[in-house]
């Protein structure tokens, strides 16, 4: 019986198995990657906000504490949205008459809080809570990069589990002291996870990495 | 071989077979032909695993989701706003009620009279106490007040109503329930703190503002051997930086 194809057809047949898996393959890892790009988490994209409230300016220029406004940062899950009261202990003088805030004077007038943008919104199976973190040594500006240069606040993480399991695998790195939590400045000195860090972990009784990394500990 | 020859060698080979056979070895292509084709299809399975799915939002209502916190509804207590002390005696120089007072018109001149009254701490002041009341100070009073507690703070520097010194002899002596009665129901400019400060961390405020008072006028000589050695060290800089501690929001 005389052949079908032509020999050579053999090694195009085995190349395109090769090229296949290639391109697939590629493809896996063009979308992996894809996910990971701030076009899809919208990290470093500034949120449009009702009042053009800007963190630059009272953070940077003003140098208010975060706690001022984000009361509950260090007993709650939550960071606490300040309620309008918060921004009129200010505002009743201040830029009283500017036609940006009356968005919060109407919100002062009315009662009815203020709609701001969320920024960081976390899937709902996962479970987080700011007091632990602030409470051990973790600081603001981990997480949340340097708001005081922030005119429109973005997200600096992709807020993917891979970076929550960054810190969870070595949490050492990043604690700090409680007086600097809030402190926009600061960056971990020289080998901080061996040294510091790691004083800093038994001080503040960091559970170790199994317990961390459990899956109930953020899934519950 | 032309075509037609091709073909009839075809057709005559699978005369020579079963039907079963010839299609079992056509369902073993297609599938794998299908298996081939899904895998090609994953890539595209991971992309629509990027789009917010249900479970991203649960159907629950969460904190802030209809916006900032709200304000305490009238006639409500929330939990843990008590008063620590509600036997503390009443300072006797009234508050004056937070309202758009008149401008220029300070603390001073609406309560002109010495305020008399005991401390009243419901608590005894401990290193702990003073250093949650430093920190709390730093968060919530401090942009007005001040680091050291003049009244020359960041928001009022861009224009807010300056507050009185806690160094005014009147300040002084005033009770340090004074201080506590000033947090909770606001004077003047200032409007009440109750929704910042918990009863306990107004008392250990209150305990700091004495920190603060008494470290403008304190005694050298009264001080431990450890301060005043710092402060013998501290004293060649301390001239050149005195203007850098009444920096706005030096932290």
């Amino acid at each position: 019986m005389p052949q079908l194809f032509h020999r050579g057809m053999n090694t195009l047949a085995r190349l395109s198995i090769v090229i296949g898996l290639l391109v697939a393959g590629g493809g896996l890892m063009f979308v992996i990657e894809f996910n990971r790009t701030p076009y899809v988490t919208q990290a470093f994209q500034p949120r449009e906000q009702p009042v053009q409230f800007s963190h630059k300016h009272h953070v940077g220029d003003d140098g208010i504490d975060c706690r001022y406004c984000h009361t509950t940062v260090e007993t709650a899950a939550t960071a606490g949205l300040p309620a309008t009261k918060t921004c009129m202990n200010c505002h009743s003088q201040l830029f009283a008459n500017s036609p940006y805030l009356e968005i919060v004077r109407e919100s002062w007038r009315t009662g009815q809080p203020i709609k701001w943008t969320r920024v960081h919104d976390l899937p709902d199976f996962a479970y987080f809570n700011h007091s632990i973190h602030v409470n051990k040594g973790v600081g603001c500006s981990t997480c949340h990069g340097r708001v005081d240069m922030m005119p429109l606040v973005w997200n600096e993480a992709s807020l993917h589990m891979e970076w929550c399991l960054q810190c969870h695998r070595n949490p050492n790195a990043v604690l700090r002291e409680q007086k600097d939590i809030t402190n926009m400045e600061w960056v971990a000195p020289k080998d901080h996870a061996e040294k510091g860090g790691a004083e800093l972990a038994k001080k503040y009784n960091i559970q170790p990495k199994n317990v961390l990394t459990s899956c109930s500990t953020c899934h519950r | 071989m032309s075509k037609v020859e091709k073909s009839k060698v075809k057709s005559k080979k699978s005369k020579g077979k079963s039907m079963e056979d010839i299609l079992t070895r056509k369902g073993r292509n297609s599938r794998q032909a299908f298996l081939i084709f899904a895998f090609c299809l994953l890539p595209f399975a991971f992309l629509s695993a990027a789009c917010r799915q249900d479970m991203h939002d649960n159907p629950r209502y969460e904190a802030n989701e209809d916006g900032a916190n709200r304000q305490l509804p009238e006639g409500t207590v929330a939990r843990g706003s008590l008063d620590l002390n509600p036997s503390a005696p009443k300072v006797t120089a009234q508050a004056a009620p937070v309202s758009a007072a008149t401008p220029g018109v300070t603390a001073g001149a609406t309560a002109p009279a010495a305020i008399t009254g005991e401390d009243g701490f419901p608590f005894k002041v401990s290193k702990e106490i003073l250093d949650r009341g430093e920190s709390r100070y730093n968060i919530s009073c401090l942009p007005c007040h001040g680091k050291l507690g003049d009244g020359n703070g960041m928001i009022v520097q861009r224009g807010f109503r300056r507050p009185p010194s806690y160094h005014d002899p009147r300040l002084k002596a005033a009770p340090s329930s004074y201080f506590y009665d000033v947090m909770t129901n606001g004077f003047g400019a200032m409007s009440s703190y109750t929704d910042q400060l918990t009863p306990e961390d107004r008392w250990k405020v209150a305990a700091y503002i004495r920190v603060l008072q008494l470290s403008q006028r304190a005694n050298v000589a009264e001080l431990g051997e450890d301060d005043k050695k710092k402060i013998t060290e501290a004293a060649a800089p301390k001239t050149e930086t005195k203007g850098g501690n009444n920096a706005p929001g030096g932290h």
